[in-house]
């Protein structure tokens, strides 16, 4: 059972890092961006961090996409699809 | 504040009905050819189809129920923005199961389900993060809201394969919810919670393998639109995307294998029954890659296995999650 669990685990452990992450970043970047030199807007503002946060971890997820289909052709289609 | 009588009533009263209504629904759905086949299982035996229409009307009796009761107007808003998406939702599913919608229609007008929350101002535009505490986000909120009720619709459709795995995963991303409302103090917020969860625990008999009935897209679509709800209204946002995180990866995988939105019946599945009646990859080149490809990495495996890695994986997804509301409200 957990050999079958362990590839889906370790990809659900490393997403909830890179988001907890995330939120270290727009901490520690975002929100001091925001009350120190000010943006010219409170919608701006919003959408800088829902553009960083939402780009940044659509190109993990995108990433993890990528290495998930490679060790899949490579595990078990490689007859098939790495032609 | 409601009180607890009142609650209770209304939870049973979701739990009752959907169980109750089930048992007839089946025995109706069958004589009326309301069926699908089963056809994970030999012979592929016929099963009663559409099943949600009665967890949803356990779940709006529920909520109808709660209601009158609900003196705060804050939350008399909430209850009835939960009801209106339900509806909205409910019919996109209804009309998905009974004339097959295009997948790109199917995703735009689930979008339709924020809107009861946008125009009735059902939510605080502001998420708790941990580490950042409150990120405000006064104008960018509402215009996530119809998105996230999208995603979390159809991801919840797009799990729903194997039986028991939707009531089953549903729940344990509900229980997180229902935990983020206990800790927010929303108390009222966690009848609603509840009350969806009555609803899903009485469903789940019916559902659970070998499954006497299916929820349908009507079951699933208004499922996954409801903990999309919940999840805002109980503040619960970012601890619902963790413990939604294997529901957000076979939803990203999929679309990513078969690059956009295409129809289930167009789509090449991406199990095949082999001789034993055992689950394996298909190696057809232009099969998507969902959670089911990767659980069977190792090897063939029946339905019941396959299960219990869907509830495995959400669970350690919620036990993310349930670290994350340390790491939040420590």
């Amino acid at each position: 059972m957990f050999r079958r669990v362990k590839i889906v685990f370790t990809i659900i452990f490393l997403n909830w890092i890179t988001l907890i992450l995330l939120f270290y970043i727009i901490s520690s970047i975002v929100v001091p961006i925001e009350v120190y030199n000010g943006l010219p807007s409170v919608f701006l503002t919003g959408l800088f961090k829902v553009a960083i946060a939402g780009s940044l971890f659509m190109s993990w997820l995108y990433i993890w996409n990528l290495c998930v289909k490679i060790y899949f052709i490579r595990k078990c289609l490689k007859d098939n699809r790495l032609k | 504040m409601i009180s607890a009588t009142v609650s209770i009533v209304a939870i049973l009263l979701s739990f009752a009905l959907t169980y109750t209504s089930l048992r007839y629904y089946i025995r109706f759905a069958i004589s009326h050819g309301i069926t699908g086949k089963d056809v994970h299982k030999p012979g592929q035996p016929e099963v009663a189809e559409m099943g949600g229409v009665c967890i949803v009307a356990g779940i709006t009796i529920g909520l109808i129920f709660l209601l009158p009761f609900v003196l705060e107007n804050d939350s008399k808003i909430k209850v009835l923005s939960v009801i209106l998406t339900l509806a909205i939702i409910t019919t996109v599913g209804l009309i998905d199961d009974l004339k097959t919608l295009s997948a790109f229609k199917k995703t735009v007008l689930t979008l339709l389900g924020g809107i009861p929350l946008l125009l009735l101002k059902a939510y605080y535009p502001y998420i708790k993060l941990p580490f950042a505490g409150f990120a405000r986000l006064h104008y960018v909120y509402p215009l996530l809201i119809p998105l996230a009720i999208a995603v979390t619709s159809n991801a919840v459709n797009m799990m729903d394969v194997f039986n028991g795995v939707m009531p089953l995963t549903s729940l344990i991303v509900l229980t997180c919810i229902a935990l983020t409302a206990i800790i927010n103090g929303y108390f009222n917020e966690l009848v609603l919670c509840l009350i969806v969860m009555a609803s899903l625990i009485a469903y789940l008999p019916y559902n659970r393998y070998p499954a006497k009935v299916f929820s349908g897209d009507t079951g699933s679509l208004s499922v996954g639109a409801l903990i999309g709800v919940l999840s805002i209204i109980c503040k619960a946002e970012v601890i619902a995307l963790i413990a939604f995180m294997p529901f957000i990866l076979n939803g990203f995988h999929t679309l990513m294998s078969i690059r956009g939105l295409k129809e289930r019946s167009k789509i090449i599945r991406p199990t095949i029954i082999n001789e034993e009646y055992k689950l394996e990859i298909n190696k057809d080149p232009r099969a998507p890659i969902v959670l089911a490809s990767l659980f069977l990495i190792n090897g063939p495996a029946d339905e019941k296995t396959l299960i219990k890695c869907y509830v495995a994986a959400t669970l350690f997804s919620a036990l993310l999650a349930l670290f994350t509301i340390y790491l939040t409200y420590r």
